[in-house]
């Protein structure tokens, strides 16, 4: 069975659901990485479809290049770490599979740490750039 | 706190993520904030430390490897053990606790 594409007005309006929704996550997620939480205590905030607002339709891509978008112009400036719990809760939140991914870099002698998000259908190196995996945030219920 | 001695077993803890990067190992505890960095010797350390080994060893390891005085080695030793306890990247084994 094949659906049909959604109208021009329905992809708008998701994509302005979408927005809203990452500006809310990214302003939550700022907040925890600012007050310091670890990367267990980011697991435990990460809830499989509690946040509804993407369609099956709506490739992760696409996802998060609104979630970069809405970073781009939100007033705290959110850095990598909000930017990949907001993709990742809202890819859950479509029931997609997807987590966080730590890396670590050394450039000059200095440890750089930055983080993205791994799913199924984005490409490996999506975001990684030069850095190595160290270890993924999950949601709970993917570490059982 | 029990006090670091050669006759002290050390384990790397649970819920520590790492990674060598060119020769160095990161360390990341999920339940911190924080990254951590050892330098070549501390990776040898680090990877001894995967199962509970007495520090004792882990002296003798770096001594053999490292062509370095015992003595120099013990206080070496301990100091980085001390640091990754200290952070809860390491912790100390009891007798009651080593695999039968």
């Amino acid at each position: 069975m094949t659906s049909r594409p959604p109208s021009a007005s329905t992809v708008h309006h998701t994509h302005l659901r979408v927005a809203i929704t990452a500006a809310w996550l990214l302003t939550k997620y700022w907040w925890l990485a600012r007050r310091g939480a670890s990367p267990a205590t980011l697991a435990t905030r990460l809830t499989v479809r509690s946040v509804r607002v993407v369609p099956a339709w709506l490739p992760s891509p696409r996802v998060l290049a609104i979630v970069s978008r809405v970073a781009g112009v939100h007033p705290l400036r959110p850095e990598c770490l909000p930017q990949a719990l907001t993709a990742c809760q809202l890819l859950l939140g479509a029931g997609r599979a997807a987590s966080v991914r730590l890396g670590v870099d050394r450039k000059a002698g200095q440890l750089r740490a930055h983080a993205w998000v791994h799913a199924a259908d984005l490409p490996e190196d999506h975001g990684r750039d030069a850095f190595v995996p160290i270890g993924d945030i999950q949601p709970p219920n993917a570490w059982r | 706190m029990t006090e670091l001695s050669l006759d002290v077993s050390v384990t790397a803890a649970d819920n520590v993520l790492a990674r060598e990067i060119e020769g160095d190992t990161v360390l990341l505890s999920m339940t911190q904030s924080e990254y951590y960095g050892l330098n070549p010797t501390g990776t040898r350390i680090w990877q001894l430390l995967q199962r509970p080994c007495p520090l004792r060893d882990v002296r003798d390891a770096m001594v053999a490897e490292f062509d370095v005085d015992p003595v120099v080695a013990a206080k070496d030793v301990m100091a980085v053990v001390q640091d990754l306890v200290t952070h809860g990247l390491a912790r100390i084994v009891f007798d009651d606790q080593s695999p039968a």
